[in-house]
């Protein structure tokens, strides 16, 4: 067939059967997926009776809404980034000395990446295992996003 | 032998606040304090800035009140969730906190001329 040599940058075959997201839905590939995971006949056939079957599933579920929660807070995070990207520029310094210019222009910057250092610290700071994790991280994320409204634009817009 | 099993046992229960994180939150510990120097300077000049101004009864006390509160808010926050956890969480916690405050400085700044020139 074809005498093209072989890319090695070329990934394996396997990648072109799988879609993206389908971990989410838990319809990833077998082999790509730990046992404890797996939520459909097969897989449930061979682990503890009926309770058991029950209880993996549910998980599942819920770590499928954790995760879409997790990822529509990243939607809205990345929309406060650009609010305070926006923001910066409608903000001007009054002053004249070279310390407030300085911590000013810094402060900008701050407010520009502070979404980003909010949701990577809670992401980062609630991993898998630790106890009411669900709570903890989307009382974070909700707190973070009502402190971080960027009301410079906000009132700037629709004044 | 019985200072080794000190150690050991030292090892394995962190310290709350050992060296290296005393001197990281001494270093944003300074940064915080620029913005909550700031906020006094607004609350010691700007009643007087609004009365010369003629706006005397439209002075936003609780803005400005905000303004001092938040900076130490977040700086204890961030130090209080950091305790024995790893140099490199507490960086995170401390940046975002500061970044939290230096945003939220910007929008009380705004939200008081937006209150002024209602």
């Amino acid at each position: 067939m074809s005498t093209r040599p072989i890319d090695p940058d070329e990934e394996s075959d396997d990648d072109a059967f799988h879609w993206a997201g389908d971990e989410a839905r838990g319809q990833a590939a077998p082999r790509l997926r730990d046992e404890t995971a797996e939520t459909d006949g097969a897989g449930a056939g061979s682990e503890a009776p009926a309770a058991g079957v029950a209880t993996v599933g549910r998980r599942s579920a819920a770590a499928t809404a954790f995760l879409v929660a997790t990822g529509v807070f990243a939607g809205l995070y990345l929309a406060v980034v650009v609010g305070w990207i926006l923001s910066v520029q409608l903000l001007a310094y009054s002053g004249l000395d070279l310390a407030g210019e300085i911590m000013w222009q810094f402060s900008e910057f701050l407010a520009m990446v502070a979404a980003a250092l909010w949701f990577g610290a809670v992401v980062t700071l609630t991993p898998e295992g630790i106890p009411r994790r669900g709570v903890k991280r989307f009382v974070w994320l909700a707190a973070g996003l009502a402190l971080l409204l960027p009301w410079p634009f906000l009132l700037g817009a629709f004044a | 032998m019985t200072d080794q099993t000190e150690t050991a046992v030292d090892d394995e229960t962190p310290r709350a606040w050992p060296l290296p994180a005393v001197v990281l939150a001494v270093v944003f510990g300074l940064l915080f304090a620029w913005f909550l120097y700031q906020a006094i300077g607004n609350l010691v000049n700007t009643p007087a800035a609004y009365e010369g101004a003629g706006f005397g009864d439209q002075i936003p006390w609780a803005i400005l009140v905000a303004g001092i509160v938040l900076p130490v808010v977040a700086f204890v926050v961030a130090a209080w969730l950091g305790v024995r956890r790893s140099l490199t969480d507490r960086v995170l916690l401390f940046a975002a906190g500061l970044a939290v405050t230096a945003a939220t400085a910007f929008s009380l700044l705004q939200i008081s001329k937006y209150l002024l020139f209602l």
